[in-house]
């Protein structure tokens, strides 16, 4: 249509060539000069180079038989004492007696010693002392905070729930009750009913399958004498972690726990759980339910704490679904095409198994593509590996978050705890960037071909039956 | 020396004991000349900070037809900018080891990074950036609108309880705009369009219109020189603050329903409350009144009505007052029979705990309450968030610091009359949710 002689032609084409040629090479400069500028601003911080005093010390105290890890920290008149009982998680309930364990974490305030349930909670109230349990299928554990000038009061509360709980009645009756109902509830979440039934299916016969919670009739069978049996046959010095953080000398520290725990036996009832051999060839389980979305979940074998490939598959975990919206999973499952508003992966790790688990939900319309997505994406981990650039952007995560652990005591305190249940060392804390940054490209390729292998359990619950 | 403290402590009557608890928050605020807020929160333990950057627009300021955009842009906001594109913003505070995120409420949207103080500039750049210069992408926008509905699909649609609460919020607001969701309706979402939240940002999304704080280990001079640097060249822009209807005096409303996989009755009754925008004066008392209704177990709802009636097998009270338009005070129960007995002993409860309240008792409630106080020093990122909304939503730091001594000022009568009114006058709505198929219990 235009008139445009040809040597403008000719000089436009070329023009257009140079243009692009330019635009290449800008958006590359500006690409490396925009991340240069961002990096550039951490390197020339004025705030960069600071570091975290707290030192993690080590307490052995006679009357306990038992070491503890103690971490001063002093900005604030606080403190946190967290402590764990070994071999003494709901996974031990014995047959019939389902439930006990996660009751007595629930109850085990109602009522200890002197102290009646009500007096417990209004001392605990007035003077801010917080103290709770809870269970996992391993262990028992707890947790006491307080402001300093009130540590009197909660070492004795905490002694007196420890040695002496009375599983006040009225309070044990309405506990059960109310985890009967909670059983129901269970129910109402997709999620949740999924979670239940997918254990089953994992763990088979093994204590593992089993409800935390129990089932109603478990439940209504407990009595509260099981309740005390399970607190002085269990609660021992042996299978006892404990972590202490805030504002005491190593001194006062070990006169703190030795006031709390040097009453408690020696020994706890031997009680072991069976090995567990998980069958990784059994078809999908599906269930069918009226649900807005559907749920799928997958769980394959994974690696303990301590095993020398923790670091590599921990890192490989983390590229492929446990690092939130940037993790490849999300990336294309839900950042490229909105199939759901969330993917993710994990390892779970328990004493008798560890597990690599992952999940995502969609809605019904979405669930075949973003299931045949999720398949392709695990299987070119297996195969294809990672980049030196994602291992890289994984270690500087792992360690520039390092310092974000220390925020509160009681998570500190908690730190401290899980140091030692994983026999991490008492210099953990100063060699653990250290493991991260030794890791290589050929350790975490060669744990993603092992682990991300096509032997993977899956479960999914949602609507089904339409559409078919 | 330390005995004979301890000694005076113990002698000494309450008085010397609150004196005693007078904590130093470590705060202080100041503004920079494009009206931009900043609130720095000293906290030394570690070298971490968590930076918050507070927008005073919720989904309460959205216009008819358009509810969820507050909320969408709210994801758009991790898109990317003219200069920081391509979602580069995430990548690049992953590997800077930040936990980052975002969420809307009625009344703010906030955005927030928890990371190591060498960071902090970054993170800083990063906000600063995209306060004005978001890039609105087309393909990415219909992406994030798809994941908005897989969002609610997920949050709200896959779990009855929540269904129920959208109900009662609806019935309960009427027109005002806290009666709809944060997350839109499911209409709204698909219609919105790219063009929608272009204009909500370019309204919203100023310095005059927010409020950064940062919480950790930095000092008020650091933090001025550098919120200057990263913030102080940002334009402010023409907002103005929304009015909300008011609420009708003496609304009372009712929902009973069943909804398919709910296996346990519900009992929720909302009443509209004061907040620090509408009668501030009596937040106070209102704390005081749900920290004695309901603060723990042996406070008489749970005690009367859970422990020794048990015509239910929980109970709770909340208040919450920190608010741009008005507060709300929630009870919500598992009955366990009958509803209607239910009821009658909630309003018995209610009214025998407040003759019972004596001066002495309201003290222990006051202790209580203030005993917790103390744990708002400990983690950074507590503070940050509480400083954060209370500023957005237009109160000051006073809010904090005066806090302690306002609760010991409340009187025995006004929190028997804040309770008065709230049952007697308040806008409310009940709600009963039953079960599927009916227990015989």
């Amino acid at each position: 249509m235009s008139k445009r002689p040809a040597y403008l032609k000719t000089k436009s084409s070329s023009y257009w060539v140079i243009c692009a040629l330019l635009a290449a090479i800008a958006w590359v400069v500006y690409g490396i000069g925009n991340e240069f500028e961002l990096q550039y601003l951490v390197e020339n911080s004025v705030l960069k180079n600071r570091n975290f005093q707290g030192k993690t010390e080590e307490i052995f105290v006679p009357s306990l038989k038992t070491k503890a890890y103690f971490m001063e920290e002093n900005t604030n008149p606080l403190v946190a004492v967290s402590f764990l009982f070994d071999e003494a998680g709901t996974a031990y309930d014995e047959k019939g007696k389902e439930g006990l364990v996660a009751l007595t974490a629930a109850t085990i305030k109602d009522g200890a010693g002197e102290y009646s349930a009500k007096d417990l909670k209004e001392q605990m109230a007035i003077n801010g002392i917080k103290i709770a349990f809870s269970a996992n299928k391993d262990w028992f554990a707890g947790t006491l905070v307080t402001p300093k000038e009130n540590l009197p009061q909660a070492v004795d509360i905490l002694k007196n729930i420890l040695l002496r709980p009375n599983f006040e009645n009225d309070y044990f009756k309405l506990a059960k009750a109310q985890t009967i109902k909670a059983l129901k509830t269970e129910k109402e979440n997709p999620q949740k009913e999924l979670q239940l039934e997918f254990n089953k299916k994992i763990y088979q016969d093994h204590p593992y399958a089993n409800n935390p919670l129990g089932s109603e009739e478990t439940v209504t069978a407990l009595k509260r004498q099981d309740l005390k049996d399970f607190v002085k046959n269990n609660l021992a010095k042996e299978n006892l972690y404990l972590g202490i953080a805030g504002d005491l000398t190593k001194e006062e520290a070990a006169h703190l726990i030795a006031d709390i725990f040097s009453e408690l036996p020696d020994k706890k009832q031997a009680k072991k759980l069976p090995p567990l051999h998980i069958n990784w060839q059994q078809d999908p389980l599906q269930i069918n339910r009226k649900s807005g979305q559907t749920v799928v979940n997958f769980a394959g074998m994974g690696t303990c704490r301590k095993c020398e490939d923790f670091y590599p598959l921990y890192i490989a975990n983390y590229i492929f679904g446990g690092s939130g919206l940037n993790s490849k999973i999300n990336m294309s499952l839900r950042e490229k095409e909105g199939l759901t508003y969330g993917a993710y992966s994990g390892l779970v790790i328990n004493d008798k198994s560890n597990l690599l688990a992952a999940g995502f939900s969609t809605t019904p319309d979405n669930y075949s593509k973003a299931l045949d997505m999720f398949y392709e994406e695990w299987q070119k981990i297996a195969k294809d590996g990672f980049s030196e650039e994602e291992l890289e952007a994984a270690k500087n995560y792992l360690t520039s978050s390092y310092n974000l652990r220390f925020a509160s005591i009681e998570g500190i305190a908690d730190m401290l705890v899980m140091m030692q249940k994983y026999d991490l060392g008492l210099d953990f804390l100063q060699k653990r960037n250290g493991y991260v940054d030794a890791v290589t490209i050929q350790q975490v390729n060669d744990a993603a071909a092992k682990y991300f292998t096509k032997e993977i359990l899956r479960a999914e619950i949602g609507n089904f039956e339409e559409g078919k | 020396m330390l005995k004979f403290f301890a000694l005076l402590i113990a002698l000494s009557g309450a008085l010397l004991f609150y004196e005693a608890k007078a904590l130093d928050f470590a705060m202080e605020d100041f503004y920079l000349d494009n009206g931009l807020q900043v609130i720095v929160v000293e906290n030394h333990k570690a070298p971490i900070v968590k930076q918050m950057l507070f927008y005073k627009v919720g989904a309460a300021d959205e216009k008819a037809g358009q509810k969820g955009i507050a909320h969408l842009l709210e994801h758009m906001m991790f898109r990317g900018t003219d200069k920081v594109k391509n979602q580069i913003l995430n990548k690049v505070l992953e590997e800077n080891g930040a936990e980052s995120n975002a969420f809307t409420s009625q009344d703010v949207t906030a955005y927030h990074q928890f990371l190591d103080i060498s960071r902090l500039e970054l993170a800083m750049f990063l906000e600063a950036d995209r306060m004005r210069g978001l890039a609105f992408d087309d393909e990415a926008f219909v992406t994030e609108r798809d994941i908005v509905f897989q969002e609610r699909k997920q949050v709200i649609e896959n779990n009855p309880a929540a269904k129920f609460f959208e109900s009662l919020n609806k019935t309960l607001w009427q027109d005002h705009p806290y009666g709809s969701p944060i997350t839109g309706l499911d209409s709204d979402i698909k219609g919105l369009s790219v063009g929608d939240a272009k204009e909500f940002y370019n309204k919203y999304y100023a310095p005059n219109n927010a409020v950064l704080v940062l919480a950790g280990d930095i000092d008020v001079k650091t933090a001025k020189e550098l919120a200057e640097k990263y913030y102080g060249d940002i334009k402010p822009s023409d907002v103005k603050n929304a009015d909300y209807p008011k609420i009708t005096e003496n609304f009372r409303g009712r929902i009973e329903m069943s909804l398919p996989d709910v296996k346990l009755m519900r009992f929720v009754k909302i009443f509209v409350a004061p907040s620090l925008n509408h009668d501030a004066d009596k937040v106070y008392a209102l704390d005081l009144l749900s920290q004695y209704l309901s603060g723990d177990e042996n406070a008489p709802l749970y005690q009367d009505m859970v422990v020794e009636d048990k015509v239910a097998l929980n109970i709770d009270a909340s208040y919450s007052g920190v608010a741009k338009s008005y507060g709300s005070f929630v009870i919500s129960a598992v009955p366990t029979g009958d509803v209607r007995k239910f009821e009658s002993e909630l309003e018995k409860t209610w009214y025998k705990a407040l003759k019972k309240l004596t001066e002495e008792k309201l003290a222990q409630v006051k202790k209580k309450l203030l005993a917790d106080m103390i744990y708002l020093k400990d983690n950074p990122k507590t503070l940050a968030q509480i400083t954060g909304r209370v500023a957005a939503v237009g109160g000051s730091l006073e809010y904090i610091d005066l806090y302690a001594e306002k609760i010991n000022g409340v009187t025995l009568d006004e929190v028997k009359q804040v309770a008065e009114e709230l049952w007697q006058k308040a806008p409310q709505v009940t709600g009963i949710l039953y079960p599927e198929e009916a227990e015989n219990e």
